[in-house]
């Protein structure tokens, strides 16, 4: 008897449909049409968290299938995760009859990671660690990874935001990763490389949202050169004079500030307040309403939050027309995090940040705003708070007896405002405007100084 | 014959196993006492999942041969896993634990039982065959239902407290307690083909690795 290879869900976010490809493991499925994150440990699937964004474009595209090792693998979920500013790709490997694997992405380069049952020691010395009778040694400190994008399904409850700290221990080509966290269970993976061209030996999936890339055709002999072609020639070989192209590009700017002052031309603002608990419920705040005049404008919304320290806070904006309902959908982060290490004391991020809609057509607007706080733990401080203390339904890790984390309110301000100059935008077309006219003035003075053409 | 009928259904409920006191009737989920084909209660309709084992998977562990009789599967908040009987040529048993791909042969072991504490935390110790094991995840699983022969019945909403010891040898315990009394399994991690098996799920659009294909079908 043969039975079916997976199990089809349709997304309650935004109605996509998605194959469960290890039915009764998975616990975790990131919609790969718009990326919501979905839990189907339960026969009612729910959502964790909404998003509407197109999921990522991978390398390796989720439902290709290839041999690693002997044995053939189906890429079924994938993690972008960070660490000090790096950030690197892992593909969870799946194969019903041989489990898990990983497949991580990083440098250009792929490794094979398999979860480890006999866990490896580590020995006296600090910075090695033997397995099976080998030495593995460590160069660098450990680090602290979160995971920043999920995609894809996983049998356990992944989140973006998810953080562990990790240590890696090499061996020549080899290495033992240690990842850990408070409150869970170390777990070892063993990595070899695998070389890219098994990887490109991958089988694509077919279908209208996974399709490949059209490879690109090599152009046919003798065709005409089209308008880039010909505009290339024109500019390298002087026939239009660097003075009219640095015109052209005054003319631009100017004519990018005013349209860009007339798009943005003020109007009365609106302010409003909340506030959210630290590691709390989401909190729900209104402000509103906002009167917005023009045919299309820009709608800047500045936010600022009371003083805090290693938390962020969320910040899920949609802007709704009263009249139609409409709605624009928008989201800022303020984070300030501080603390000391070997360099002296540090600091980053601010506690106010600014966000602007693009192209809002008139009406009266309500901002409704869903922020959620969280706390960051600095794993090389030494007063290192475990992440746990969240709500803990289910009393795992008989953590139910822990005593509740005491509340921390983080209050907001917003000041909703017709308007806003995108000076940032305004300087990127400065920038654009002025890069050709830099690049052929650049190119010419190196074909100058080395034949002498213009002598 | 050791074939008898369900008494819910009529449909005919194969003796697996000799030993074990009760049975899931495939088709109607009526749970059977073997002792005198008595219907007591229900179990719930196991929701599919892709695991590679069925019943009448055989293969060997432990020096003797082995075939599949039952199977019951736990659930909690955040994720699921199975447990097969398997039923030995030597006339004893062994659990087969499956979760997220990986495997555990486990054995019961009345004696361990007998010597756990009432209150067991998480980094308690204990010695089992000269492996020290530490308790290293405590939850409350609910049954999600059971199928072939088995030791117990498996009512819906059974639930008892599962506690995973861990050795950094690989050993496992896996203790199971609920009002009734406490369970204990003593184990390793295996990996499936070093249980040759044999008469593995099919599953569609999937090739049964060579490793573990049958020889001489």
């Amino acid at each position: 008897m043969s039975a079916q290879g997976s199990r089809a869900i349709l997304c309650p976010s935004c109605g996509g449909s998605i194959e469960v490809k290890a039915a009764g493991y998975t616990v975790t499925v990131a919609c790969r049409h718009c990326g919501s994150v979905l839990d189907v440990a339960q026969p009612d699937v729910a959502i964790i968290k909404e998003y509407h964004e197109n999921a990522a474009k991978l390398p390796l595209p989720l439902g290709s299938r290839g041999v690693l090792f002997g044995t053939q693998w189906e890429a079924i979920g994938w993690l972008r995760r960070e660490a000090g500013g790096y950030s690197w790709g892992e593909y969870l490997l799946f194969n019903p009859y041989a489990g898990y694997r990983w497949l991580v992405h990083s440098d250009g380069k792929w490794q094979f990671g398999t979860m480890l049952t006999d866990m490896p020691r580590e020995t006296g010395q600090w910075g090695q660690a033997s397995w099976r009778g080998e030495t593995y040694a460590s160069e660098d400190e450990p680090v602290t990874i979160t995971t920043t994008r999920v995609i894809g399904e996983f049998y356990w409850r992944v989140q973006a935001g998810e953080m562990w700290v990790a240590r890696s221990y090499d061996r020549g080509p080899a290495s033992l990763s240690r990842e850990w966290r408070e409150g869970e269970e170390v777990q070892w993976t063993h990595l070899v490389g695998v070389p890219q061209r098994l990887i490109d030996a991958f089988v694509r999936p077919q279908g209208p949202d996974l399709a490949r890339p059209e490879p690109v055709r090599p152009k046919a002999d003798g065709a005409k050169p089209g308008f880039f072609a010909r505009f290339w020639q024109d500019s390298a070989g002087q026939r239009t004079s660097l003075w009219d192209m640095v015109k052209l590009v005054l003319i631009t700017i100017v004519a990018a500030f005013l349209l860009l002052s007339f798009l943005t031309a003020g109007g009365t603002g609106v302010r409003g307040d909340g506030q959210v608990v630290v590691d709390g419920p989401t909190a729900r705040i209104t402000v509103g309403p906002v009167k917005l005049t023009r045919a299309y404008q820009f709608v800047t919304v500045k936010v600022a939050a009371s003083n805090f320290t290693n938390r962020w806070v969320d910040l899920d904006y949609l802007l709704v027309n009263r009249a139609t309902q409409a709605t624009i959908p928008a989201s800022a982060t303020i984070e300030y995090y501080a603390g000391r290490d070997s360099d002296g004391y540090w600091s980053e991020g601010s506690h106010e940040t600014s966000t602007r809609f693009a192209g809002v057509p008139a009406g009266d607007y309500d901002l409704l705003v869903e922020a959620e706080a969280k706390r960051w733990n600095d794993p090389s401080a030494s007063n290192y708070n475990p992440l746990t203390g969240v709500e803990n339904p289910w009393g795992i890790g008989g953590a139910q007896d822990a005593p509740a984390p005491e509340q921390e309110v983080i209050g907001l301000g917003f000041l909703v405002e017709p308007g806003g100059l995108p000076l940032g935008l305004w300087w990127l077309i400065v920038a654009l405007a002025l890069l050709p006219v830099l690049f052929l003035y650049a190119y010419r003075a190196s074909r100058t100084a080395v034949y002498g053409e213009d002598a | 014959m050791a074939n008898n009928t369900c008494p819910q259904c009529g449909a005919p409920v194969p003796m697996r196993s000799g030993a074990m006191p009760y049975a899931v009737c495939g088709y109607c989920q009526t749970v059977i006492a073997r002792d005198g084909m008595r219907d007591i209660g229900k179990a719930a309709l196991l929701p599919y999942d892709i695991s590679p084992i069925q019943l009448g998977t055989g293969g060997a562990v432990d020096g003797a041969r082995f075939t599949v009789v039952g199977r019951v599967r736990w659930g909690w908040a955040d994720g699921a896993w199975n447990e097969w009987l398997l039923q030995l040529s030597d006339g004893s048993t062994r659990w087969l634990g499956e979760a997220m791909g990986q495997f555990q042969i486990l054995a019961e072991r009345e004696d361990v039982a007998a010597r756990l504490p009432a209150d067991i935390a998480l980094g308690f110790t204990i010695d089992v065959d000269g492996q020290s094991l530490t308790a290293s995840d405590i939850k409350t699983v609910t049954c999600l239902g059971g199928e072939g022969d088995l030791p117990f019945p498996t009512p819906i909403d059974w639930q008892v407290e599962s506690i995973d010891f861990r050795s950094p040898t690989g050993a496992a315990l896996s203790v199971q307690r609920d009002r009734v009394g406490a369970s204990a399994y003593v184990g390793r991690y295996v990996e499936l083909a070093e249980l040759r098996p044999s008469r593995l799920r099919a599953v569609e659009d999937w090739a049964i690795p060579d490793n573990l294909a049958e020889t001489g079908r």
